[in-house]
């Protein structure tokens, strides 16, 4: 069977709008049961992961040639769901404008501090402007880039997104997480802190 | 690593998995005047323009207040740059860092240097930090800045000016550096 | 170059520049000491102009021009600088001109315009241009000058004479007239007056004996008593003294004691004659000194003044005391002009300038 090698960017999504398939399909295949072992969620996949890809099977259906025929893809609706806090605090019914891959949308998070948008498997890149004009923040975002939790950058990533930067000196964001959520601030990653920056993070 | 943008996850419909994206809490910094918190008067730089930048990008703007005062948003464990403008060019930057770490003990030098330094005194740059907090600094090595910034202290507070910090200056030290 | 702010306990205040001497080296007219010691403005005579400010201060006679420097002590060293005053009338910039940026020394020069009384002046450096924000204040007091006349009496103890002589006190009040321009004091001497003055019968030939531990001060009375001018502060030369440099009495009492006088030796520096004239313009004690009068004040600040005791001081520890900008051991010059509650002896200028409308 062939195989789609993961790039970083694209997840289970992305590659099964890109083959024509729809997500279970691939989740769901014998051949990809260690993957699903492995990463569990197929929407944060790491580079380099190896995604067995069924030939596509031609469907033959019969149509007359005269008439106009109507073929509905079997689509998967993709979405993206974003928590905005402020200081922990959520950013609750502020305006914001988001940008993808180049269309803007409006809207206004929830009493919650959550937006949700559609989004295409294909997008790639976004804007999030949050907040009125006088005082707006920038969030740049790049849409299939959440790697698991397993991984540094997986750690690293929702680290940044929950604005602790990583960067030069690791152990001073990661205390900085653990102290803010209740853990015993060693400042070196473990289960525990694992387990709590998907929790907080989301995913 | 450390990447400007964010990630975001696509999900499927049927999915309750949200992705966060949380602000850092905003340190406020006041470009003054004169050293220390106002008391009863007003110390703070009016009119400046000002940039904040994070990870390549401007993520705030705006003009000082009375109190000179900007609102910082630093990631923890890295950096924000302030930047002061002037007809829309940037005539001074800061590099700001945010540390969790308590302050040393008022009776220590170390302890001294730091609560001068919040408090916008002008100590020097030397020491690992660039801002004149300085870990081996003892009685016989402070550089004349340290002991201008503890004179100017007591002089600023009444207190006798003779550049020793004796406990009463501990305690006000530590009371208005709010620790 | 940025500069790096590193918060802690979140919160931070950043003050840019501070203002000081433009040089350092000997006295001069026109680059007087800044009292720059702290913020608080302190208490002064209500006749001076009251800004509303908080800063460094400096004296100008009135009429003269001065440099001052500024600091970019947390700011960029390339940051864009101009300097304006508030009100061109009672003080101007004369450099940099109108418009222009400071050069990277930092140096910019004020004309005292109008004496001080009643006029509020702030002197403001702004960042980028003359309609840049205010990143610090500097309130100069300009004063008209008062000149008093002193006789110099040189004066043969038992056979000795001081070796000064009418001609060689020209260098010496010259010098002394430097120190004291930013007080707005000049001290007027006509060499054709100086009287010879020969006294006999005191302990050791050539030098004036005291006791001060014991307040036995009765040459130095016989001496100050030698044909004093009723009109001019008289000041007698020696050869030598057993204890000091120079002996003042500056205030009242001393009146019951034998009057006004300064004595001073071969010996002493023109700063040190300075110093004495400051002790009789009324500011009897010492910069070195906390209120109950013990000489234990060892930092920069105490030495940088005027009435600092002694001149030559001890090296101490840190080494930055030992040169506080003019030279090796040497006190500075500064007459201060805040009076702080915290400094039990400043705020000298304003006592000397009352003290010298009645100075004999």
């Amino acid at each position: 069977m062939p195989e789609h090698t993961v790039s970083q960017g694209e997840c289970l999504t992305s590659i099964a709008a890109q083959y024509g398939f729809a997500v279970k399909t691939l989740w769901n295949l014998p051949e990809n049961a260690n993957l699903k072992l492995i990463r569990k969620d197929p929407n944060v996949l790491f580079p380099g992961d190896v995604v067995f890809v069924p030939e596509v099977r031609l469907s033959e259906v019969s149509c007359s040639a005269d008439q106009r025929h109507t073929f509905v893809k079997k689509g998967e609706p993709t979405k993206l769901r974003i928590r905005l806090l402020d200081d922990q605090r959520p950013r609750a019914n502020v305006s914001y404008r988001l940008q993808i891959d180049g269309v803007w949308v409006n809207g206004t998070t929830d009493g919650s501090g959550y937006l949700e948008q559609p989004l295409s498997p294909s997008a790639q890149k976004g804007l999030l402007l949050v907040g009125e004009e006088a005082t707006q923040d920038v969030h740049d975002l790049d849409f299939g880039y959440l790697d698991p939790i397993d991984q540094d950058s997986g750690v690293a990533r929702r680290l940044h997104n929950l604005g602790y930067e990583t960067g030069d000196s690791p152990s001073e964001a990661i205390r900085g997480f653990q102290r803010d959520h209740g853990l015993d601030p060693k400042g070196q990653i473990d289960d525990l802190t694992r387990q709590k920056l998907i929790e907080v993070f989301g995913q | 690593m450390s990447s400007a943008a964010s990630a975001i996850a696509r999900l499927i419909k049927s999915s309750s998995a949200f992705n966060t994206l949380a602000l850092p809490p905003a340190v406020p910094v006041f470009l003054q005047m004169s050293p220390g918190f106002p008391n009863g008067d007003k110390r703070g730089i009016v009119g400046l323009d000002f940039q904040v930048v994070s990870g390549g990008k401007v993520i705030s703007q705006g003009k000082t207040a009375d109190d000179g005062k900007i609102d910082v948003r630093v990631p923890v464990g890295g950096s924000s740059t302030v930047q002061l403008m002037f007809n829309g060019a940037v005539v001074a930057s800061y590099e700001v860092k945010v540390t969790a770490d308590p302050l040393a003990p008022v009776a220590a030098i170390t302890g001294q240097m730091q609560r001068l330094r919040l408090l916008g005194y002008q100590i020097g740059h030397l020491g690992a930090d660039g801002d004149g907090v300085d870990a081996a600094a003892t009685a016989a090595t402070v550089p004349m800045e340290f002991e201008r910034s503890v004179l100017d202290f007591q002089a600023d507070n009444g207190s006798f000016t003779d550049a020793s910090v004796d406990a009463n200056m501990q305690n006000l030290l530590t009371t208005q550096a709010h620790g | 170059m940025a500069m790096k702010v590193t918060i802690r306990n979140q919160r931070q205040i950043i003050v840019p520049i501070r203002f000081t001497r433009a040089v350092t080296g000997s006295p001069l007219a026109d680059a007087p000491e800044v009292d720059d010691r702290g913020f608080e403005p302190g208490t002064r005579p209500p006749s001076w102009g009251h800004s509303q400010y908080r800063g460094a201060m400096v004296g100008i006679t009135q009429g003269d021009t001065v440099r001052v420097k500024v600091l970019r002590e947390d700011i960029d060293a390339g940051a864009p600088l101009t300097v304006t005053s508030t009100d061109p009338k009672i003080a101007s910039i004369e450099d940099p001109p109108s418009g222009a940026l400071l050069g990277a020394d930092g140096i910019f020069k004020i004309k005292g315009v109008a004496d001080v009384r009643n006029k509020p002046v702030k002197i403001q450096v702004r960042l980028g241009g003359t309609g840049g924000p205010v990143l610090g204040e500097l309130e100069p007091h300009i004063f008209e000058l008062k000149s008093l006349k002193i006789r110099i009496h040189l004066v043969t103890i038992n056979g000795i004479s001081t070796a000064r002589t009418a001609a060689s006190m020209i260098p010496v009040v010259q010098e002394i007239n430097r120190i004291w321009r930013p007080a707005g004091i000049e001290f007027d001497y006509d060499p054709a007056l100086t009287l010879q003055e020969n006294i006999n019968g005191l302990a050791v030939a050539g030098q004036m004996t005291t006791n001060l531990a014991a307040s036995s001060f009765a040459e130095f009375s016989s001496i100050i008593n030698l044909h004093p001018d009723a009109n001019r502060i008289n000041i007698y030369c020696v050869n030598t003294a057993n204890e000091v440099f120079g002996l003042t009495f500056a205030n009242d009492v001393s009146r019951a004691q034998g009057g006004y006088g300064i004595v001073v030796t071969d010996s002493s520096s023109p700063n040190s004659n300075a110093h004495e004239l400051c002790h009789y313009l009324d500011n009897p004690e010492h910069s070195t000194e906390n209120a109950a009068r013990a000489g234990v004040r060892q930092d920069f600040w105490a030495r940088r003044r005027l009435l600092s005791t002694p001149n030559p001081y001890p090296n101490s520890v840190p080494a930055f005391r030992n040169d506080v900008g003019y030279g090796a051991q040497t006190r500075g010059p500064q007459i201060s002009i805040k009076d702080l509650a915290g400094d039990p002896w400043d705020g000298e200028e304003a006592r000397a300038r009352v003290r010298a409308r009645t100075p004999f």
